[in-house]
């Protein structure tokens, strides 16, 4: 043992000596790069961070699109929080203290960060993704009609049921995961006013975005109740839902992100599509707007006629969907030019469904 | 005499230590040759010397009369030196075949030859007498069979000179015996060995010739058939020793301790102690004597309150404690020294000064209210220090850094503190050596001469026959006999520990 | 030079030569993503602690680690596995969010007390679970408080989620409490620093827990050191066997530290949700009891120690900051950086310690120097 210590002690001396000696020998690191006529973007990703096939990998998408085609007049960077997320706020006062131009906040989360920080630095621009800050004169507010593109893939599942039901399994109960079922279901029934929807959520608080048992366990139960297609939006807890497809033979349809493209090799095929928010639109669209000095603040949103929500083809599902999408291009056309309005909420539906029995 | 092993002027230095002072030591082939000497007399540096685990600053070895330079454990094995540590070094799931070749495997081009192993050490065990069956696996051994695994790893690898280091303190008596008839045998056979150990009686019985070491020096070379304990004893430590202490005649007082038909539940819930009764006067000694794991360990722990009695009553000066916990028991003047000091009289991280108000740290002479007043137990703490001569750097020194004798004096200090009333030493010269041993039976004499009762529980018969004024024998958890002072030899209480009626002494 | 010194001197400068030892090995990362490492840690030091908005910042992060690693400390210091902070601050945090949006109309002298007293108790009765259970019938706390750990977080969900969610935020994906009244808000220490002449950023959220949990530091070690009870623990700590044939209660100095080490935990995450949020959400910082071993184990499980082990996790928090934004080094080798960093310390300090150790019984062997004559009996 005292061998041990013994050594450990002329190491340390050993280290110590490398490190002074270094520290000598080479100046101090170089400051940070001046300033430069660039205009300056920085992106603050939501819990996760990159690499989670998802949202923020979009974000990131969004943003090297833009950095790759304003490469002379942009600089970017993005960032990543701490594990739990608390120190959002400090990496946003970080790039706004640094006199970014655009700075910009992935999810919801960072709603009341983005509402002080805006405040403190009001020669900032700032943007949010998901989140609805409309008081601030310098955050625009980055928002997506979920339901238009939920309802092209409910007309999708309509149009490929064999068995007259289809199902929508929910994450957390909120209005926003509401919005997505009401545009679905409008898309289906508009199709075929006589198929049978099932709906379920998986639970009614953040863990409901990550419960694949959950999402499984409903899936189930909907495919043993007859539906062959079910739509979920539901965040990880769709895992469940596509688990449920694969082993019951029948087909789901993701969310958020093409999903056929990040799933398991033996899902892809039980994906029939998508239901794409195009996060890395709305980014590299906000960015475009900076540089062409027309950012506004206030609400956006990217539907349908923006490019922002949209289902996906891919080489997985393209059989499969060859046959539809003529007439999903045509239904998005008319939600485009306004003949169809789709409903966003359980009121509207209700409505609109009206209309359907007509 | 042509030495097999020569050792000239060896010193060895650690900082601020002179371990070994210009040793020079000559063993001759064939004979069992003791190191003897107290704890800290450089018996065990000079060993690793030999065996290459540390190089001397001065000195020469010369091994069958050729000098060598023992650099690591590996030269010495190549020249026959093997050493039998007194903390075995196997791997409890492997046999015993497994744990001799490790280290050592025979193999052919890469194929471990385990048959041609396992044949060679039954040979072995055959040849030398060391009973033990090459496929049991390790864990299933007794500590005896655990250690002619460990001979037979260093015979198996060659070795024509064994060191033992200590082998008998994990010993029980009977293991002691089985293992000087194999070190017999093994001398028979043409060995050499050098037996470590600081028990005289042990290394009289054993060895041929005996070195005796103090202070890192060379004191003398004896011839074991001419020598006497005494002198052997004075040897180690420098001065004669009072190996019979004359114990004045009892001169009891009041009933200190009173304990009657105690049953007492040991492991797994089986009543260890099944129905023990006696009293102890103030100023006497009771002595319990019995072989170990008779029921003492649990009589002991039932006495200061850390086992409950399932029967039977306990009293201390006349008040009924048959339930009181060890606070109560302590607050009524009872001090304990336990048999294992390392698990319940010590907290070996703790300070010397820590560990001397242990027990009494509640004590109004150590301040009022919740806050330890620092300068009443340091200085309470430093007077103990000296009068129980305990050698220690500072009051500030973790008890761990201590010797086993100074270990030993602080607990002793300790518990004769602020004057008590009754003593329960349990096993209090377990593992001393012979100047600690004596404190310790000095302590104990002068407890009984202040008036104090003190239990004397022990393993060893000769402390229980010097000290005590009643012994008690204890077998299977019942007292089956009790002698005043001289009132039984040796024999007698031998066989009553056994469990022998004593009706059938003649029989 | 004396050996005892020499001795001391190591000592005082183990942690200094561990966090070296730390940063050496962190170098060989630094350098296999291809960047400088002595700029890495430059940046680093310079944003660290030359910015007074990072000063407050690693202020800030500190303050619930002090809290959380005393709570650690305190139980294993008395040999009992407190694996619950985790839950026990989420059920202390939440308990005072509630007394912080339920109760209206009394002033902050009784308010922001009362909120503080009632997340301590919930930590404790949270805590006192595991231990009844332990010292009545024998269930090992590591299993029971982690196992409260759950219970705890699903708990407080659905407390939040679904009974005491703010009605005015149903509709919108915020779930959060409704906000506290003023006078439970903990009061900033900016103006009490600046008064001082140190000069935090208007936005920090440092608030008057620092104080509180240096103190509260300070008061536990000396309760530990200088009381009798501070004696019984050390001694059930490092030998309960001995402790107990000492006449020591081992129970009532395992509940009682157990209880109080749950009471701080209770404490851990007030100086977010009453210093900064002002309501407790969905989206609480989580894991600080899990750092909070680190910061403990960092400490040596002593209470003046916690405070500069959370200091170095909050200048590593801030410092990962700083090189994420000037240095473009990505957030996940900093992760592991400072995981490296740690475990660096602590192994460092493991060594210095064992060489004092092996030094010691060295210096108590030279008190029986070779060739003085042994010692009389009851000499004195």
């Amino acid at each position: 043992m005292k061998h041990v210590a013994g050594r450990a002690a002329a190491f340390w001396v050993a280290a110590l000596v490398v490190l002074v000696v270094s520290a000598c020998a080479r100046p101090a690191a170089t400051p940070p790069p001046p300033a430069q006529p660039k205009l300056r973007i920085g992106m603050v990703y939501d819990v996760g961070g990159r690499g989670d096939l998802s949202f923020n990998d979009m974000a990131y998408a969004g943003l090297s699109r833009a950095a790759q085609e304003f490469g002379d007049r942009v600089e970017v960077k993005d960032l990543e929080p701490a594990a739990g997320g608390e120190n959002r706020e400090e990496l946003l006062r970080l790039l706004a203290g640094e006199k970014y131009d655009l700075i910009l906040g992935i999810g919801f989360l960072f709603t009341d960060s983005i509402t002080r920080v805006a405040k403190d630095f009001p020669g900032v621009k700032f943007a949010i993704v998901d989140g609805f800050i409309d008081k601030e004169p310098n955050v625009a507010s980055l928002l997506f009609s979920e339901h238009e593109g939920s309802f092209l893939v409910g007309a999708a599942a309509a149009l490929k049921s064999k068995t007259g039901r289809i199902g929508f399994v929910g994450g957390m109960r909120i209005p926003l995961i509401e919005k997505f079922e009401a545009g679905y279901i409008a898309g289906a029934k508009y199709i075929n006013p006589s198929i049978e929807v099932f709906s379920d959520y998986a639970g009614t608080t953040g863990e409901a975005f990550r419960d694949p048992v959950k999402g499984r366990e409903l899936a189930t139960a909907q495919y043993d109740r007859g539906a062959d297609i079910i739509y979920h939006a539901s965040g990880g807890t769709g895992i469940g839902v596509f688990e449920a497809a694969v082993a019951k033979g029948k087909l789901a349809i993701g969310v958020d992100a093409d999903q056929s493209l990040t799933a398991r090799p033996e899902q892809r095929g039980q994906i029939l599509t998508s239901m794409m928010k195009r996060v890395d639109v709305a980014v590299y669209e906000t960015i475009k707007a900076l540089v062409e000095g027309r950012f506004q603040a206030g609400v956006r949103t990217f539907g349908l006629a923006e490019g922002g929500v949209g289902y996906a083809v891919n080489d997985h599902n393209r059989a499969q969907m060859q046959d539809i999408t003529a007439r999903l291009d045509e239904l998005r056309q008319q939600i485009i030019a306004g003949t169809i309005k789709v409903p966003s909420d359980r009121t509207q539906l209700e409505a609109f469904l009206t209309t359907l029995k007509k | 005499m042509d030495a097999i092993v020569e050792l000239s002027g060896i010193t060895k230095r650690f900082p601020g230590v002179l371990a070994n002072d210009r040793i020079s030591l000559a063993v001759a082939p064939g004979e069992i040759h003791a190191l003897v000497g107290e704890n800290g007399a450089g018996k065990s540096t000079l060993m690793k010397i030999l065996y290459g685990l540390y190089q001397p600053d001065d000195g020469t070895v010369a091994v069958r009369g050729e000098r060598v330079v023992l650099d690591s454990p590996r030269r010495a094995i190549a020249l026959g030196i093997g050493m039998v540590h007194q903390h075995f070094m196997l791997v409890p799931r492997f046999s015993v075949a497994e744990n001799v070749i490790l280290g050592a495997e025979p193999a052919r081009g890469g194929r471990l030859l385990a048959g041609e192993a396992r044949a060679r050490i039954a040979a072995l065990a055959d040849q030398y007498g060391l009973a033990v069956d090459p496929a049991a696996p390790v864990d299933g051994l007794s500590v005896g069979e655990q250690q002619r695994v460990e001979i037979l790893k260093v015979l198996y690898r060659g070795a024509e000179v064994l060191i033992l280091d200590e082998p008998t303190a994990v010993l029980t008596p009977q293991e002691v015996d089985d293992l000087f008839a194999n070190l017999r045998r093994l001398r028979a056979e043409g060995k050499t060995v050098v037996f470590i150990s600081h028990i005289l009686e042990e290394v009289l019985a054993i060895a041929d010739r005996i070195t005796v070491l103090r202070g890192g020096r060379v004191v003398g070379t004896l011839v074991a058939r001419e020598a006497t304990k005494a002198q052997i004893a004075e040897m180690m430590v420098g001065r004669p020793v009072l190996m019979d202490l004359a114990i004045p005649p009892a001169r009891p007082g009041e009933v200190a301790l009173e304990v009657a038909g105690a049953v007492v539940a040991g492991r797994r819930g089986r009543p260890a102690v099944r129905g023990v009764s006696f009293t102890v006067r103030g100023g006497e000694i009771y002595g319990i004597a019995g072989v170990e794991g008779n029921g003492q360990s649990e009589l002991v722990e039932a006495l200061v309150g850390l086992r409950p009695l399932a029967a039977g009553r306990l009293a201390i000066r006349g008040r009924d404690v048959t339930r009181a916990g060890v606070r109560a028991i302590r607050l009524l003047g009872v001090a304990h020294i336990p048999e294992d000091r390392h698990r319940r009289g010590l907290v070996l991280p703790m300070d010397v000064w820590e560990n001397l108000i242990l027990g009494h740290h509640g004590r109004k002479e150590f301040g009022r209210g919740p806050v330890l007043d620092r300068v009443a137990v340091w200085r309470y703490a430093a007077d103990r220090v000296q009068r129980f001569d305990v050698r220690t750097p500072s009051l500030a020194t973790p008890v761990l850094a201590l010797s086993g004798g100074n270990q030993q004096k602080v607990v002793v200090a300790r518990e004769l503190g602020f004057a008590p009333t009754v003593l329960i030493a349990a096993q209090p010269t377990r593992g001393l050596d012979i100047g600690a041993t004596e404190f310790v039976w000095t302590q104990l004499a002068e407890a009984r001469a202040a008036g104090l009762a003190v239990v004397l529980v022990s393993a060893m018969l000769d402390e229980v026959l010097t000290l005590a004024d009643r012994v008690g024998v204890i077998h299977a958890g019942r007292i089956v006999a009790e002698f005043p002072r001289g009132g039984a030899s040796p024999r007698e209480i031998g066989l009553a520990m056994t469990g022998a009626r004593l009706g059938e002494r003649s029989a | 030079m004396s050996a005892r010194w020499r001795l001391a001197l190591l000592q005082a400068a183990a942690p200094v030569l561990s966090i070296a030892f730390g940063g050496l090995v962190a170098s060989g990362i630094i350098v296999a993503i291809g960047k400088n490492p002595l700029d890495v840690y430059g940046l680093m030091l310079r944003f660290s602690l030359t910015r007074t908005d990072s000063l407050a910042a690693i202020l800030l992060k500190a303050t619930p680690l002090i809290f959380a690693g005393l709570a650690v400390a305190l139980a294993f210091r008395a040999g009992v596995w407190n694996i619950g902070v985790e839950g026990q601050y989420y059920v202390g945090a939440f308990a005072a969010a509630f007394v912080g949006f339920s109760v209206r109309g009394v002033p902050a002298v009784v308010h922001l007390p009362l909120a503080v007293a009632v997340g301590g108790a919930a930590g404790a009765l949270w805590a006192f679970v595991p231990i009844a259970l332990k010292l009545r019938r024998g269930a090992h706390e590591v299993i029971t408080t982690i196992m409260m750990n759950y219970i705890a977080a699903a708990v407080v969900l659905y407390l939040l989620a679904d009974v005491f969610r703010d009605p005015t935020q149903i509709g919108t994906p915020r779930v959060r409490t409704p906000l506290f009244a003023d006078s439970a808000r903990l009061p900033p220490l900016g103006p009490a620093l600046a008064w001082l002449g140190f000069d935090v950023p208007a936005h920090s959220a440092l608030n008057w827990f620092l104080p509180v949990g240096v103190v509260l530091c300070a008061v536990a070690a000396y309760l530990l050191v200088r009381t009798r009870f501070g004696y019984e623990v050390r001694a059930v700590a490092f030998n309960p066997d001995a402790a107990e044939a000492a006449g020591i209660s081992l129970d009532r100095v395992r509940f009682t530290m157990f209880l109080a080490s749950g009471a701080i935990a209770g404490l851990v995450g007030l100086s977010d949700i009453l210093g900064f949020f002002g309501y407790f959400d969905i989206d609480f910082p989580k894991g600080l009891g899990f750092l909070g071993i680190s910061v403990a184990l960092l400490a040596r499980n002593h209470p003046l120690g916690v405070v500069p082990a959370a200091l170095l996790f909050g200048l590593l928090d801030r410092g990962a900051q700083g090189v994420q934004v000037f240095a473009g080094v990505p957030r996940e080798v900093i992760t592991i950086l400072q995981a490296v960093i740690i475990l660096a310390i602590v192994v460092g300090y493991e060594l210095v310690t064992r060489y004092v150790r092996v030094q010691r019984k060295l210096e108590a062997e030279r008190a029986l120097a070779p060739g003085e004559p042994a010692p009389l009996p009851g000499s004195g």
